[in-house]
Order: structure tokens, then sequence, then C-alpha cells
């Protein structure tokens, strides 16, 4: 008999890097389904096109760099990526914002790097920053949402469609089916009071905008039950909206002109929740230890706030995101956590020797 | 034109001051290291073999402080040339095979009933490791031997080995596994096939 | 009474798979036909036997005793007799052999004789740790480290807290369980000893809550008793069985990294050395078995033996039903912890508490190995709260500064983080390659630190040395100066006319003398003329060697010219040495021996430069034209050898026998003949050896270069006579030895005869054997030397001149050397 000789340990749990991924983008579905449901078929359009489009993305690399194609797809990292940015553009962006998008996040993103592990920045928060840069117009042009009166917003999937894919020549007038967003709005206010601002204007709904209080709920739902499967741990998301809650209290400023939102409006828009349980919890990009990821969550909660209300685009995700990615290894050097049989934990670099 | 002559002066003015305090600064936190050499010797192997064709490791440390090539030393290998360029902050070269090739680590043992007792492998070894006397039987210190095989050719009888460092079961380790992954586009064609 | 636990971090909870082999009691192993016992079982220096090939050995008797502080005695676990000492297959991850004991049992299973205490109450406590390394017992629980060292107290440590662990957290394994549920008294005997010894104020029994049965029978026994013990529940979780982790759980205190649990106070043994303990102090008996887990879906009947140590693996495979096409890795240990098995005649030793006889299904290969994703699930299982992401980083890297500083040396090798790494990394293996690079790293400058300190305390001593010299020099030059001013000052004064007889006359005249007390009292035996002879002759030597310095250093068409000269020199030492007959006629005395034994020195050291400058010749073979010159003068040389060679071989007894006084010539001759006919042997073997070496030599030119070839093929035809010769010089030699009868080489007869001939004879065949061991060794050399010349170089530099030149010199002194015997036989014949 020939024996197989490896090292220990000889038993390995049920977690695969691919069932983790699967989870995450299984988790998506409510937010995804509520994006639909406010915005029409736009988002599905998108959802199905980023995805080819990664996939094929993805394969035509790793043959470039001479890799098994199909164990690397396998772990369905690319798909996430894919479903990520598209969840993040505006649902009736043109096919080719989408396509430039996730083939950016793919090749450049991710693969050029080394592939997955090895990219140090979120691959679609680089997809979609590239666009939002190069493309504000199309960027920002969010569909209506439903049920907004005098607003026709997008009506069915063959219209959606249409719209994405310009095929039949009858391209619909942008302004004709978008509004602007909600934090928008709220970044642009200059002399209204908040309650005459929710008068004004009917995107608002609630304590936030329309519809966007249900995707962030639905995103929400779908992060929790990723925490509730151990997916993630807290540290992250819980940060991130604590100091944006934080934030928000600190900075609230009033029910009066110079008013920033309320905590809610903030916890509630936007990409608050996307952000906070599928974007910032990206193992690959974030800090390792527990108490690093306290603080790079704390951060992107920060960095959000302050863009979403003194920098120059609505919301900022993204970019705390990325400002983040770029802290995570010094974050991690600061924040080992104390090992057994030591006092203290270890902080900073070696020294080298 | 006003603006430009002020801007100079300021931009003058500025440059002075901060070279000052980088002056300053410079003699006043000077680090005080061991001199250049001894670094450079805390690199070396210390095997003493003198195949850089110098009389042992401080020589040769003392030699590249003074501009030497780095890459003479066969018993560090490319270890110890990566050791020195980032100290020297060089380029880091291959090995001179002009001064022998890196080898695996071994030392050196008499055939103790050949030994005739000449002790003139005791006045080769740089590192007092052979013991003996005049027409005694001489043996290696295997502790202490460096493997710098400086004591084979004087032997009239040509009794000692140079046996490479073996593997017990107490010194054998799991070695790192091969990496899972190649990382960049170069190595194409090195990639595992799952 | 509830005892309050504390928690770790971190841990997992792989699947149990304890079923398998908790449903039937302990079984007894039948007996193997042979044992195996590795001299190493446990931590610390391996054994030192104690007993030889064929010795008979009984049931506990020690076989084998500890070497040094941390190391521990090995008994006999079965009678019978010892077959050999031998490296065998040992339980170990490298799969390499060591040295063990090997018994072949007789059956009869008969017991040396045990040294029982009837009550260890009375016994001191020194003296019960006495016992329990003379027991050998080692911790059974996997670790092995000798109990004896754990317990021994130190004063500066109060140990207020024994710990039992009978936790066995890692799946599969359940001989702890069975253990405790079995034999529940005798561990809490056992206890009740170790609390003898190290007298606790707590005892902490941990055992993890899956074992209920175990728990109730350990509380039953200790309520039978009334004692104090606690045996505190845990909740099952892997690793809470590490020592470590269970001081945690049980004390919520921590091992400082690097320190020891008996620092806080603690000591920590397994319930199976607690069950070791007590059978070597209530019964006496050493340890011999232990119960050891045999489990896995590969077996039919998987299950707990009571097993000799010793016994081959596959024997108790093939005892629990074992499906050998099944089994697709052996493991010894838990599935954690555990390592995998090469070779299943392996011995079952102290610490191996469980085998697992794996099937494909069962224990999949393990999965390809993907990118690490930082996902983080390692940190959150790490049971010592390290970053296993971090360290695996640096451990590709080979970042070891970093390493240490991630702390990578408290890691327990636990396995957690690779049961739960999705993307299967072999974290552990990374970590244990990388601790080993470490400590290799640090040994290694930790040597050329040491190296250094050595080479440069040398340095100063030499240093020392040349200023004592020079200081001493000065010293004599002053001295002289000081000398010669008075003489000066004194002539001046006398007026006389003196010779300057300044310093350097003096020292050399000194010299001079000096030397010339010590040649009389080299060659006592030697004439004026031949001093003479023999002063001429270093003069030319000296000539010669200066020459041939020059001629290394100087142009090729100068140096045609020195070799010319070179050659008349050599020609007129040759002349000058058949002078030296005198020396020959006079009757052997020991200085003539000398000069017997310098000859065949130097016979050996021709024939190692015949070598070395065949060698050198084949190098510059290709470039240089003098080769053709050089080579029919090295054949030259090899024939003038050859001769010597056998004229030396066949003449060298007549002399002794003119020794020996008529009664016993026979004999003398009888003990010369055996000495010679060893001596031809000798030769004949060498040159067989060099006969192969040329033939191999031969066959690997033929490969390389067909030009060598031709030259090579010449060597091994050479090569070929010179065995043939001595072939039959031996056999000459040998027939009249063997023809009378008994021919005795033993010195001591002829002392019984006549003392002081016998005396002679003794140092003459010591003086023989000498000579020949150096023969010997120089043949050695030269083939070695003939053999790194072999591979071909392609420089002809000049320190290769220098050699040919220096070896025919060599060559030239041995051949007169032994023209000088060769012409001295008739004389004395």
């Amino acid at each position: 008999m020939s024996l197989l000789n490896v090292s220990s340990p000889h038993s390995h749990g049920p977690g695969s890097t691919a069932r983790l991924m699967k989870l995450v983008i299984l988790a998506t579905v409510p937010g995804a389904i509520t994006l639909c449901l406010f915005f029409g078929w736009g988002t599905l359009i998108n959802l199905i096109w980023a995805g080819l489009v990664a996939i094929t993305c993805e394969a035509l690399v790793l043959k470039l760099r001479n890799r098994p194609v199909a164990f690397y797809l396998g772990d369905y990292s690319a798909l996430l990526s894919a479903v990520l940015l598209a969840l993040a553009i505006p649902p009736l962006a043109p096919w080719w914002i989408t396509l430039i998008g996730v083939s950016f996040a793919i090749i450049i993103g991710k693969q050029l790097y080394g592939g997955m592990g090895y990219n140090p920045f979120n691959p679609a928060m680089l997809g979609y920053v590239l666009l939002l840069i190069s493309f504000p117009a199309q960027m920002t042009a969010w569909a209506a949402p439903t049920g907004i009166d005098g607003v026709s917003g997008v009506q069915g999937f063959a219209q959606a469609f249409n719209s994405i894919f310009p095929i039949f020549g009858n391209v619909l007038e942008i302004d004709a089916y978008t509004l602007a967003t909600p934090l928008d709005v709220m970044r642009e206010n200059k002399g209204l009071t908040i309650d005459e601002l929710w008068a004004s204007n009917p995107i608002f709904w609630g304590v936030g905008g329309r519809g966007w209080i249900w995707v962030n709920l639905a995103f929400l739902a779908g992060g929790l039950f990723l925490l509730y499967r151990r997916v993630f741990t807290w540290h992250t998301p819980v940060a991130m909206l604590g100091s944006l809650t934080l934030m928000s209290i600190i900075f609230y400023g009033g029910d009066g002109s110079t008013g920033n939102g309320s905590t809610a409006f903030h916890l509630l828009s936007g990409a608050t929740m996307l952000g906070a349980f599928f974007i910032a919890t990206d193992p690959v990009t974030s800090a390792v230890s527990n108490r690093g990821r306290l603080i790079y969550g704390a951060g992107i909660g920060m960095i959000i706030y302050i863009i979403r209300c003194w920098g120059g685009y609505p919301d900022g995700v993204a970019f705390a995101v990325l400002l983040m990615n770029m802290a995570a290894p010094t974050i991690d050097y600061y924040t080992q956590p104390r090992t057994y049989g030591h006092k203290k934990p270890k902080k900073g670099l070696a020294k080298q020797d | 034109m006003e603006i430009l002559l002020f801007a100079i002066c300021v931009m003058l003015g500025l440059s002075l001051i901060f070279g000052a305090i980088l002056g300053f600064a410079s003699i006043r936190f000077k680090v005080e290291g061991d001199p250049l050499s001894d670094r450079i010797n805390e690199l070396l192997p210390q095997t003493q073999c003198g195949q850089c064709g110098y009389a042992g490791c401080r020589p040769y440390s003392e030699a590249i402080a003074a501009g030497d090539m780095i890459n003479k030393c066969p018993p560090g290998g490319e270890a110890t040339i990566a050791a020195l360029a980032d100290l020297l902050d060089v380029e880091p070269m291959p090995l001179d095979s002009e001064h022998g090739e890196e080898k695996t680590r071994t030392l050196a043992v008499i055939r103790e009933p050949e030994c005739i007792g000449c002790t003139k492998c005791i006045q080769a070894c740089p590192v007092d490791a052979i013991l003996g006397a005049a027409k005694q039987m001489h043996t290696v210190i295997a502790s202490e031997c460096t493997g710098c095989e400086l004591c084979v050719e004087p032997c009239p009888v040509d009794c000692i080995d140079m046996i490479p460092i073996q593997t017990t079961s107490k010194s054998w380790s799991w070695q790192l596994p091969t990496a899972p992954e190649n990382l960049i586009i170069s190595d194409a064609g090195r990639g595992e096939v799952a | 009474m509830t005892q309050k636990i504390w928690d770790i971090p971190g841990g997992v909870h792989p699947p149990q798979r304890k079923k398998l082999s908790d449903h039937q009691a302990i079984r007894k192993a039948p007996l193997p036909k042979r044992l195996i016992l590795p001299l190493q079982q446990h931590i610390g220096a391996p054994a030192m036997p104690l007993v030889n090939p064929g010795d008979k050995v009984l049931k506990g008797q020690k076989i084998a005793d500890a070497d040094g502080f941390v190391s521990l005695p090995l008994h006999a676990p079965s009678s019978g007799t010892v077959v050999e000492i031998t490296a065998h297959a040992i339980p170990h991850p490298s799969g390499m052999a060591e040295p063990c004991i090997v018994i072949e049992t007789d059956g009869d299973d008969r017991w040396c004789a045990l040294d029982a205490v009837e009550n260890f109450r009375s016994i001191e406590s020194e003296d019960l740790v006495n016992r329990i390394r003379d027991a050998g017992i080692a911790g059974l629980g996997g670790a092995g480290f000798p109990s004896a060292v754990k317990l021994r107290a130190r004063p500066e440590q109060e140990i207020n807290t024994l710990i039992i662990n009978g936790t066995e957290c890692e799946p599969y394994i359940t001989a702890d369980d069975l253990l405790m549920q079995e034999h529940s008294e005798k561990i809490i005997t056992g206890i009740e000893i170790l609390c003898k010894i190290v007298t606790p104020s707590e005892v902490l029994i941990g055992v993890e809550d899956n074992k209920p049965q175990a728990i109730q029978q350990l509380q039953q026994a200790i309520k039978s008793r009334s004692l104090n013990f606690d045996v505190v529940p845990l909740p099952t979780k892997y690793p809470s069985g590490g020592e470590k982790q269970l001081i945690q759980i049980l004390t919520g205190k921590e091992v400082p990294s690097g320190e020891l649990p008996a620092d806080l106070g603690i000591v920590c043994q397994n319930v199976g050395t607690v069950k070791a303990i007590h059978d070597a102090i209530i019964t006496g008996k050493p340890l011999i078995s232990r119960i050891t887990t045999l489990t896995g879906e590969a077996l039919a009947e998987p299950g707990n033996v009571d097993v000799l140590i010793g016994t081959p693996i596959d024997d108790l495979l093939t005892f629990a039903g074992a499906e050998p096409n099944k089994i697709q890795r052996l493991i010894i240990g838990g599935p954690m912890m555990g390592y995998t098995l090469h070779d299943i005649a392996s011995p079952i030793v102290k610490t191996v508490n469980c085998v697992i006889a794996s099937t494909a299904e069962e224990l999949p290969s393990p999965a390809p190995a993907q990118a690490c994703i930082r996902c983080g699930a390692c940190s959150e299982v790490c049971p010592v709260n390290l970053l296993p992401q971090q360290l695996y980083w640096h451990s590709r890297a080979k970042d070891y500064s970093q390493l240490k500083h991630h702390n990578l040396f408290d890691c327990i090798e636990c396995g957690a983080c690779f049961y739960s790494c999705p993307s299967h990394i072999p974290l552990v293996q990374y970590y244990r390659a990388s601790k080993a690079d470490i400590r290799a790293h640090e040994a290694m400058q930790q040597k050329a630190e040491y190296s250094k300190i050595r080479f440069e305390a040398r340095e100063a001593r030499l240093q020392q040395i040349e200023d004592e010299k020079a200081a001493k020099r000065k010293a004599n030059a002053e001295r002289a100066a000081k000398l010669k001013a008075s003489k000066e000052s004194a002539a001046l004064k006398n007026d006389s006319e003196a010779p300057p007889n300044d310093a350097k006359t003096e020292i050399d005249a000194a010299v001079a003398r000096s030397r010339k007390i010590k040649d009389v009292s080299e060659d006592q035996a030697l004439s004026t003329e031949e001093k003479a002879l023999k002063i001429q002759r270093s003069m030319v030597n000296a000539q010669l060697k200066k020459l041939q310095r020059q001629c290394a250093n100087c142009p090729a068409d100068e140096q045609e010219k020195l070799e010319r000269d070179i050659e008349r020199l050599n020609q007129q030492l040759l002349k000058l040495s058949p002078d030296n007959s005198p020396s020959a006629a006079t009757p052997i005395t020991p200085a003539t021996l000398k000069i017997d034994k310098e000859n065949n020195i130097k016979h050996a050291m021709a024939k190692a430069a015949v070598k070395k400058t065949r060698r050198a010749l084949a190098k510059i073979d290709s470039e240089s034209n003098e080769a053709v010159s050089l080579r029919s003068e090295l054949e030259s040389q090899e024939t003038k050898l050859k001769q010597l060679e056998i004229t030396l071989a066949v003449g060298h007894a007549p002399p002794t026998t003119k020794q020996g006084t008529a009664a016993d010539e026979d004999k003398t001759l009888i003990t010369k003949l055996g000495g010679e006919e060893k001596k031809l042997k000798i030769a004949a073997a060498i040159a067989n050896a060099a006969l192969r070496k040329a033939e191999r030599a031969y066959a690997d030119a033929a490969e390389n270069q067909t030009a060598e070839t031709d030259l090579r093929a010449a060597e091994v035809e050479k090569c070929k006579q010179i065995v043939t010769e001595a072939n039959k010089n031996l056999a000459n030699i040998s027939a009249p030895a063997d023809a009378p009868t008994a021919p005795s080489s033993n010195a001591s007869n002829k002392v019984e005869q006549e003392p002081e001939q016998g005396k002679f004879q003794e140092k003459n065949s010591s003086d023989e054997l000498k000579k020949l061991k150096i023969l010997h060794a120089m043949a050695n050399a030269a083939v070695k030397k003939a053999q790194r010349a072999a591979e071909p170089t392609t420089q002809g530099d000049p320190g290769q001149q220098r050699s040919i030149v220096e070896a025919r010199k060599k060559l030239d002194a041995a051949t007169k050397a032994l023209n000088d015997f060769t012409a001295d036989k008739p004389v004395e014949g």
C-alpha cells in the first residue's frame, strides 16, 4: 500500500472560497430585487451583462497567464466583483459603462495585481471610481423610483433593455426618466429647510429617499444573513455604521437649510448598507485583525460622511473604501492582537536584525 | 518683475533656512553605528575559508568596505550577496565562479587510522577546530568546523574528507510548501494545473 | 461543587468520530514476534544501550539507560533475545530510521524481579521521582517529555496547582476516555502519588464533557476515598487539551511566552502518564505498554488496545482487521496534530496514542491550495490569538524578523487555522518550515559568531607569538650590538687586529653549530663521508628548488633554459646518490632501519608523485608542447619505480635474516616472509585499486574525449602490468612462506628465546606496520589526487607546471634513495 504523507492537520472543515463567494452573491439577492422593484429591470440586465463581461475577462487573462481557467473561475470571485459593481451602477447606464467598469475592475484592478488575493484595492470600487470620474453624467443619472406622480419612470423590461442596449434606435431621453438622488438633492440644497426640502421634492419619503430606504434595508438583511453565516465578523460593518452615525450626530446641523441630514437619512441613503456589508467587508483589501477592522470600518464611515457633506460627489462609499484600502497594511502593523502568553500586543514593524 | 524677485528671494531664504536645519540635524542626530566593515563582517558566513582571496572574513569585509566586489564568497552564496547588496545599497550580482561555487555545507572528517600526525592541518585550520599533536592522531571538533576545506590540501596522506552535513530525524524539518499560485504574467508556463 | 472555568479564544469543532472506537473495552494486543524499541522515544538525549546482540532479556529489564538529565531509560517489554541494535524505521514525520534495539520474543513473557512499593506515603518524594524516572515514564499524551523532569521540584517554584489532563480534544482518539473508564482507581492513586511529590493545594482534572462516563467514574473513585480532587467538565472544543490551553481554561492564567507552567506554580500531567506512574510505584512495573486507539474506517475492528511498546504497527493493523488496499493514509496521533507514517513496520513508541487508518473518502487528500483572501477565518479560530494570515505572508517571503515579531514561536501548531481555511492553504506546514528555517538560521548565525571569535582569537595568538619572536630578535640584536660595541671598544683599547665580529656572523655561527649538533645527533651512524655527501645533496636540492620556483614564475622561453638547468641538477643528484653506499655496508642498526623506513616513505611519496605528474600531464596535455617529453620521462620514471618496487619487495628480507642467530634463523625468515607477504598483498591491493580507478577514469574519458582516451588506455595497461607483476611477486614470496609449517609472525615467541632480539624484532614489526600504514595512506592519497585530476581542467597555469617539476624532483629523490638501498644489498647479501 502506498501511504500518503502530508503535514497535519489531516482534517479540513467544510469551508471553501467558492462557498464564501456564493454566499455573498446569494446575500445580494434581496437588495437586487428591491432595486428592480423601485428602479426597473435595468439592475437585472446590468447584473447579467456585468457577470458575462467579468467571466469573459477573467477567463481571457487567466488564459494569457497560463493558469487553469476552470479552477480559478470556480472561486466565483470575478462574478462577485461584477455583481457588486452592477449593483452600484445606475440601473439604466448604457452597456459600455458596465463593460468598461467591469473589464477595468477584473483585468487591471484584480488580475494584473496577481489575481484573487493579491489586489490591494477593491476591484469593484476601482471600476466604479473609474466610471464616476470618467463619465459623471451617466453615473449620476439614476432612474426615478416608481410611485412618484408626474414622473413616469421606467415602465417595462423592453424599455429598460432598450436604454441599456440601444439596438432599436429609439433611445430614451435621459431626463425623461431620471431624477437626482436624495443625497444629491441634500448636498445641493442651499436655501430650504429640511421640511421644505421634503415637501418640495417627491424623491424624499419617510426619513430618506423614496425606494432607497427599502433598498438599504434589503442590503442590511443580506448583510445580517452573512453575519449569521459567519462569512465575516461584525467589526467592519458595525464600526463603519457606527462612525457614520457618530459623524451624522456630531455634524447634524439641525433642521435648517445648513443641516446635513439626519442619522437615519445617512444610514438609509445611497450605498451605505451595500458598502457596509458587501464592499467594506471584502477580506482581501481590508485590515486583518479585529481591532484593525474596527479602525478600518470607522475610517470608511467617517470618509463617507465627509465626502457626502463637504465633498464634490453625492456619495463617497467607493472613495472611502479605496482610501482605507490604502491604509489597511499600516493598520495591520499597529493592530496585532495580544498573543497568548504575552503581556502586550506587538506594534509596528519588526526591527531588522 | 518685482514679484519674480520677491519669489526668488523667498525661495532662497527658505532653502537657506531648511538647509541650515537639515545640516544641523545631520550633525546633531548622527547615528553612531558600527563601522561599515564590522557590519559587513556580521553578514559574512565566518567560514574563514579564504576562497575570496583574503585571509579570512574580516579582511574580506574590510576589502568590501574599501570597494571590492561583494560576490566573492562561495560559502555564503546568494543569500550573503543579497544581504550585502542590501546593506551597501548596490545591485546584487551573481556569485563570481572564479572563487568557487556554492556547495552544501560540509564538515571535515579525518580518517583517523590513516593520520600520520603531521600537524599540517592544525596549522591550516583558521578556527582551531583540529585537535592533535605531532606524531599523534588528529581529529576534527565537529561543532567548531566551518567546512572551509583549508585542511584538505596540506594533508600529505589525504586523509581528510569533506562530508556533507547529513539530515537526521532530529535536524529534519518540513519544507515550505510550493506557493499555491504564481503572481505575475511572466510566470506563464509555470502555472499549477489543478 | 462546580469549578469556575474560563474560555479560550478561537477553537474549532471538527467532527468527533469517537464513536468508531469507544464502544469496546480495552483489548490486549497479541505478543509480537519481534519488538522494536527506538532508543529515543522521548524529548531529550537518546538512551544508551545496556545490552548487546545475543543477550537474553527478561520482561521489564532495563535495556538502555538515560543519558543525561533530560533523558529516559528503556525497558524490555517482554522476555526474549536481543537480536540486533540497528537503524529501523520509527514513527516520525520524516520517515527516517533511527537506532533501535530489536528483541525477538520467546513467548514466555517472563518478568524480571520487580521493586514494588507497599506504601508510597512512607517514601521520600525524591525517591518517588527517581522511581518514576527509572521506570522510563514520558508524557504519554503525545509530546513525550520525561515526567520526572517535570516533577523534580525546583526550590524557587512552589507548585500550588496540579492539573490532570484528560481532555482528549482530538477527534478519533478514545484511549484516555477508555483508560479513565476502566482504570479510574489507578488514576486516582497515581494522582495521590503525584500529590505526595509536588504537594499542590488544589488538584484539577480536566475532562471534556463528551466523556460523561469517564467523568462519572473519576468522580466516584474520588468520592469513595473522600479526596478533594475536582473533576472539571469542559465544553468540547479543539484544542482545549493543549497544555497551555487547559491551564487557561482551568485557571484563567496564561503561561508567559518562553516560560514553563511550573513558573506559574502549575504542573500538568496526562491521565495516561498518571496511570503509568501508578504502575511504576505500586507494582514496580516500568513503562513497557500503553493504551493506543486503533481507529479509522479502513479497520474492521477499531478499538483500544493495551499494547507493548515496540510492537510493529503492521501487527496491530492485522489484529484490528485492516484492509490494506483501503488505507489511504496512516496517521499517528489525531487528525489535527498527528503525522503520517511512512513505513508500517515502524513500532508503537511511548508517545503513540492513536493510529488512524483512514480511507480516501474519510480524510480526503488535501485540495489544491488557493490564494489567501485574508478572510481572517484562521485568526478567528487561533487559540493563541495569532494572525495566521500575516504569518503566512511573511513565511512565504521568508521574512524572519517579521515572523518573530508576529510571535510565530507561540504557535502551538494545533491546525485550527488550516481546518478553517477556505483556501486550503497548508498553513501549519508553512509555520513548521519557517520555525525550522529560523532555528537553522539562528544556529548558523551563532556558529558564524563563534567562528569569528575563534578566528580572531587565533589571529591574536599568532600575532602575539610573532611579536614575541620579534621582540626576542630585537633583544638579541641589541645584546649583540652591545657586545660588539664593547668588543670594539675593547679592540680599540687593545689596539689589536681582531676581525670585525659582527652580530650576524655570530648568530650564523651559532646556527651552524646547532645544526651540526643536530646533524650529529640525528645521523650518528653516518660516516663523515656520508655527511659530506648529504650536505652536498641538500645543497643541490635547494638549488634545484630555487630554480624550479623561478621556472614557475618566468615566461615560457626562459623556462626551457631553466628546465635544462634543473635536468642537469637532477643528474647531479643522481650521480651523488650511489656514492652513499658506505653507509649500507655497516651492519644493521636502528639508524639504518630508520633509513629503511624513510626509503619506504620516499617510495610511497614517489609513487604519489608519479601519479601527480601523470595527472598534471593529463591536464596540460592539449596545450603544452613539452607534454611529449614529459610523458616519456614520466614513463621512464614509472618503469624505474616499478623496478624499485619489485626489488624492494623481493630483496627486503635477506638483510634482516642475517640478524638472527643460527638457531632461530628459520623462524625469523618466516616472520619476515610473512611481513613481506603482507606488504606485497597490500601493494597488490593498491595496484588493483589503482587499476580499477584507471579503468573508471578510462571509461569516463572515453565518453568525453577521444584524445585523452589513448592516454588513459595506456595508463590502464600500465596499471594492469603493475598488478600482474605485483601478483607474481606475491606468489613468489608466498610460496616459500607457505612451505614451513605454522608460520608465526608472533614477536613474543622470539622474546622468550632471545629477549634482545625479540625486542628488536618487535620494534621492527611495529615499524613495519607503521610503514605499511603510511604506504597505504600515501597510495590512497595518490589515487584520490589522480581521481581529482581526472576531471578535465582547461588551463595549464604556472602552478601546475611547478607541481610537475616538483613531483619530478620528489620522484628523483625517492629513486635515488631506493637506488641506495638496492645497491647496498649485494654488499650485505
